[in-house]
């Protein structure tokens, strides 16, 4: 199988924020929109952008953490955050320049956009965007 | 300043043929003891005597060296002077005796027999070194040339043979057969453990990479142990020629002493040594030409009791704070930095010269079947002859102590042996029936003790085994890293149950409690410190439980030791009224009127059992209950 | 170092046979495999240390013929062969110890007592220690800031007098109150304030970094940021504006780029006027 990934085409996005619901409650909150990975924003009229991990290839979450627990899947390409070895220092929320490390107060513990890595492995918020903004693609394989 | 230095194996051979058959090998030897026993009583004022009126001409024109020398082990009887070759033992010299001495023993051919020793069995004077029992009792291995040579001396350890071991390895033995020469003699290390030596050395050589260490470990924390500092003070060359052997034999081209903070002396001396080794091409580059060369560095340590745990030591070394660390991963395969190393203890290298000289089958036809050769033991405690002994293994504990120990130190009833300790805080206490034990590695762990680096320590009926515990318990409390749990918390409470004890607030259950933790602290902790820790507990459990049982059920300590369980009273029938008690007691807890001897009393809630009183009374007129 | 032997093996666990490879600790393995040992000292940011004992196991192999010993799972390697007990009535003795010394220490902790209760010790039987606080010395603290931060706390002291400590008992010069130390410890001893823009912790107080933008409190301390530009080897502008002003600033460039896509336009239409008028 192929890595996955993502397509965001914010052209499309009528703001409905389906996409925030539905990683929500993939991820377990229960459908708190805080608790999402995706974040939707409104640019201007009838203009919207939903922001997510963008899973970067050399990525300054990674190289941020000085305990070394964030790193790139090399198969999927998904960033990952080993919650074992984070110590909450919070340097990978700062860090990142889209603003796509989140960190939850209530679990105390960081997150950010996997792609659905071990829910299923389909992002839930491409299956549930209503103007296909959000998609999938299957990539290269890795050589 | 020394200008040899030995480019060939056959130069050092021809220099060391001509200095013994030289008139300095030839010539008689004052030998002034300056080991640190000696050196305390005042030795170097002796030193200083000698010097003043035996100086160099004079030397040479009687045909004698004065000689400081090292620890001759018999420290009890210092200041030393030994004249040999007749073997004239002079102890307890002081400045004074020493113009006597240049004109009757040294000019003259006399003996001053105030100034021997005198053999407690017979209560004759003995001259001869050879005749004292302590001495003739012994078979010296580790401590051969300790005391008959002046340890800032090269020459002196030459002219005994020493540097030849060195000389043959790198001439006529390969690395491998070295090895095997160790492992043939079934050396076994003297620094407590008892592991075998040539297994160490094996699993080093085996394990990958090109880089190795050897280490010395002099840190010797056993409280009464001196047996390594003798050596290191006394006879450094010894240590060296051990480490470089060692080395070659290992391939290693790097060694380390590890010396404890409170051996300045041995320091200085082992500096020198190897300032004047590397001077004679012992040591340093292409040693003797061989094509071999090692380097020695000293690492001193910071004063802890830990850092002879050779993970401690190591992390030690490189600087880090002393903490043992799992052994899981042998230190043979990383240790130091690391590298695979090989670290056994001053006395275990001081031996392997002996055994590449004189041969593997020489060694192992002293000792027992499961531990060969001699050891080193520090006699200490309630014996006449307190001192470093080293005997075969095998000899028993009666033959030490009676022996070369000379007997129990006090009278009566209760100067009658009642247990040896032996092995330090690691190791556990030995009762008198079991006095003919013959001492070896495998003997003494099977009665609960150990042999540890050789610490003696002898305990007669005055001595509270319970407070014994107590004491041991305290050091290791102190001495703990304190990174494991079992050993910080749980010998420190091991250690409020014991003093409780002690104190008269034990319980029945307190023994249980003591069993229960015991198993769970060896068992737990992660060093060897930890591990033996209960060990003086748990021997004195075993040998003297009714001692536990007197002070926890009757609230007495039989040996009259435990001051809260003990009353001082007047015996008034044999109170003369002199006063000299109420005189002494420093809390004032005596009263009585002066000359009646009716009317003295001890306050027994003031008295703090200090005994002052005790010690100043002569009519024996203050009883300890 | 030379590693003789198969690179993936297997080993028996309480009965059950579990591959592991060669590299590992015993611990890693029962983890992965769902077996549960205590532990208190480890943590997967820092190497094992083996302070605690709490991950004893009792170990044998064929080889060592019938010999059983206890090791630590955290440090012990995994290795062909093993067969392991992670429950026996050794292994339960050194818990059950360990975690009544623990609780002679710090009779107030929560995690202790819980801990304590699992193996049957709900009162310490040993003396407890006067004004305790909740410190259990497990190391994690001064071992996490020595990996991820500055070593501006060590252990000090030797045995019963150990202390977690700082360069003379005062403030420590090098803390840069990222709070590793705070989050990692296991019983909460490690506290810490935060008020506005100031954050304080081991008595020293930090200012909070400030979002370029919007000026907010970001959750690092500049003393933190400057440490990270420098351990981390990035630039200060990776540390100067706080996430939701950061998504801002992309959603907008991203909204931009939508919006020439709907126009057609291969770029920003007052850009390509310039081109033109060129």
């Amino acid at each position: 199988m192929n890595p996955l990934r993502l397509v965001v085409q914010p052209q499309h996005c009528i703001g409905c924020r389906a996409c925030e619901l539905a990683c929500a409650f993939t991820h377990g909150a229960e459908g708190q929109p805080g608790a999402s990975r995706c974040r939707t924003l409104t640019v201007g009229k009838d203009e919207y952008v939903p922001v997510l991990c963008l899973q970067c290839d050399h990525a300054a979450c990674v190289q941020s953490c000085p305990t070394g627990a964030i790193s790139q899947d090399p198969v999927t390409k998904i960033v990952h955050v080993d919650q074992e070895v984070c110590v909450r220092c919070m340097a990978c929320t700062v860090a990142c320049p889209f603003g796509n490390m989140h960190f939850d107060p209530n679990g105390q513990f960081v997150h950010k956009c996997d792609l659905c890595a071990g829910h299923g492995d389909y992002p839930r918020c491409a299956m549930f965007c209503p103007t296909r903004c959000l998609s999938v693609e299957r990539m290269e394989p890795v050589s | 300043m020394d200008t040899v230095r030995y480019e060939t194996v056959d130069a050092f051979r021809d220099h060391a043929a001509a200095l013994r058959g030289s008139d300095l090998a030839r010539r008689r030897r004052v030998l002034v003891c300056c080991g640190t026993g000696c050196l305390a009583g005042g030795a170097r004022g002796v030193a200083e005597a000698f010097a003043e009126h035996l100086p160099d001409n004079k030397q040479t024109e009687l045909g004698l060296v004065v000689k400081r020398t090292g620890c001759h082990g018999f420290c009890e009887k210092g200041p030393l002077v030994v004249l040999m070759p007749r073997g004239t033992f002079y102890r307890g010299v002081k400045p004074k005796h020493v113009p006597e001495i240049v004109e009757r023993s040294v000019v003259g051919d006399e003996v001053i027999e105030e100034l021997l020793y005198v053999d407690p069995g017979t209560g004759k004077p003995v001259a001869g070194y050879g005749d004292i029992e302590f001495y003739a009792k012994q078979t010296r291995v580790a401590m051969r040339n300790i005391g008959l040579i002046d340890p800032a001396n090269i020459d002196d350890y030459m002219l005994r043979g020493g540097y030849d071991a060195l000389a043959r390895a790198l001439s006529t033995m390969s690395p491998e057969q070295v090895l095997q020469t160790i492992e043939a003699a079934k050396l076994r290390g003297r620094g407590g453990g008892g592991f075998d030596a040539g297994r160490k050395w094996r699993s080093c050589k085996r394990a990958g990479g090109d880089v190795r260490y050897v280490i010395a470990n002099g840190d010797e924390g056993d409280p009464g142990a001196f047996m390594d500092r003798s050596i290191m003070e006394g006879d450094p060359h010894a240590v060296l020629e051990g480490l470089i052997i060692g080395g070659y034999a290992l391939e290693s081209s790097q060694g380390y002493i590890y010396v404890r903070q409170e051996y300045p002396l041995a320091v200085e001396h082992l500096q020198r040594a190897i300032e004047d080794a590397r001077g004679r091409g012992l040591l340093g580059e292409n040693i003797l030409g061989s094509g071999y060369s090692f380097e020695i560095e000293i690492s001193r340590g910071g004063g802890a009791f830990v850092c002879g745990e050779s993970s401690a030591l190591m992390r030690s070394v490189e600087g880090k704070v002393g903490e043992p660390r799992a052994k899981y991963i042998h230190a043979t395969d990383k240790g130091l930095w690391d590298r695979p190393t090989v670290l056994n203890n001053v006395e275990t290298w001081a031996t392997v010269p002996c055994i590449v000289e004189k041969g593997p089958e020489w060694f192992t036809g002293l000792g027992t079947e499961r531990s060969k050769g001699t050891k080193a033991f520090s006699l200490v405690g309630k014996v006449k002859n307190t001192g470093l002994v080293e005997v075969e293994m095998g000899t028993t504990l009666r033959q030490i102590i009676f022996g070369p120990g000379g007997g129990m130190l006090d009278t009566g009833e209760r100067g009658k042996f009642k247990a040896v300790q032996t092995g330090g805080p690691s190791g556990g206490c030995v009762p008198e029936s079991l006095l003919d034990l013959p001492v070896d590695f495998d003997t003494l762990t099977e009665v609960g003790s150990m042999m540890g680096s050789g610490g003696m320590i002898v305990m007669d009926h005055s001595t509270c085994m319970v407070d014994v515990a107590r004491y041991f318990l305290s050091f290791l409390v102190d001495e703990s890293c304190g990174k494991c749990v079992p050993c910080r918390e749980g010998l420190f409470q091991m250690y409020q149950i014991v003093s409780r004890i002690c104190e008269g607030k034990g319980t029945p259950a307190d023994l249980d409690k003591i069993d229960d933790l015991s198993q769970a602290i060896i068992l737990g902790s992660l060093c060897a410190l930890g591990k033996s820790g209960p060990n003086p507990v748990l021997s004195t459990l075993q040998y003297f439980r009714h001692e536990y049982e007197a002070h926890i059920n009757e609230k007495r300590c039989p040996a009259g030791v435990c001051k809260a369980l003990i009353t001082y009273s007047v015996v008034n029938d044999r109170c003369d009224g002199c006063g000299a008690c109420l005189s002494a007691c420093a809390v004032g807890a005596i009263m009585g009127t002066p000359k009646k001897g009716d009317t003295f009393k001890i306050d027994a809630l003031a008295c703090d059992r200090c005994g002052a009183c005790v010690a100043v009374c002569k009519r024996g007129a203050i009883a300890v209950a | 170092m030379e590693q003789t032997g198969p690179s993936t093996f297997y080993m028996t666990i309480n009965g059950r046979r579990v591959q592991a490879s060669a590299g590992e600790y015993v611990l890693d393995v029962t983890r992965r495999n769902g077996i549960h040992v205590p532990t208190l000292c480890h943590h997967p940011a820092v190497e094992p240390f083996g302070s605690c004992r709490l991950c004893m196991v009792e170990v044998t192999k064929e080889a060592w013929k019938g010999w059983k010993g206890l090791m630590t799972a955290c440090l012990y390697p995994a290795a062909d062969g093993l067969v392991i007990e992670t429950d026996s009535e050794s292994v339960h003795r050194v818990r059950r110890n360990v975690l009544d010394l623990l609780l002679a220490r710090c009779p107030d902790s929560g995690v202790i007592q819980k801990l304590a209760a699992e193996y049957g010790v709900t009162r310490t039987t040993f003396t407890p220690r006067e004004n305790p606080d909740l410190c259990i010395l497990c190391g994690l603290c001064t071992r996490v800031c020595e990996t991820a931060a500055t070593a501006a706390i060590t252990t000090a002291m030797r045995g019963h007098e150990r202390v977690v400590g700082t360069p003379w008992g005062g403030p420590p010069p090098d803390c840069i109150g990222c709070l590793a130390c705070a989050h990692v410890c296991p019983t909460g001893h490690i506290t810490f304030e935060e008020h506005g823009l100031t954050r304080s912790i081991w008595g020293r107080e930090f200012e909070l970094e400030r979002c370029a933008d919007c000026g907010k409190p970001l959750p690092i301390t500049r003393d933190q940021a400057a440490f990270l530009c420098r351990r981390q080897e990035m630039d200060p502008s990776y540390f100067s504006r706080c996430a939701d002003c950061q998504r801002k600033m992309v959603a907008e460039r991203m909204g931009r780029m939508a919006r020439w896509q709907t126009l057609g336009l291969a770029q920003e239409p007052a850009e390509r006027g310039k081109e033109v008028a060129r």
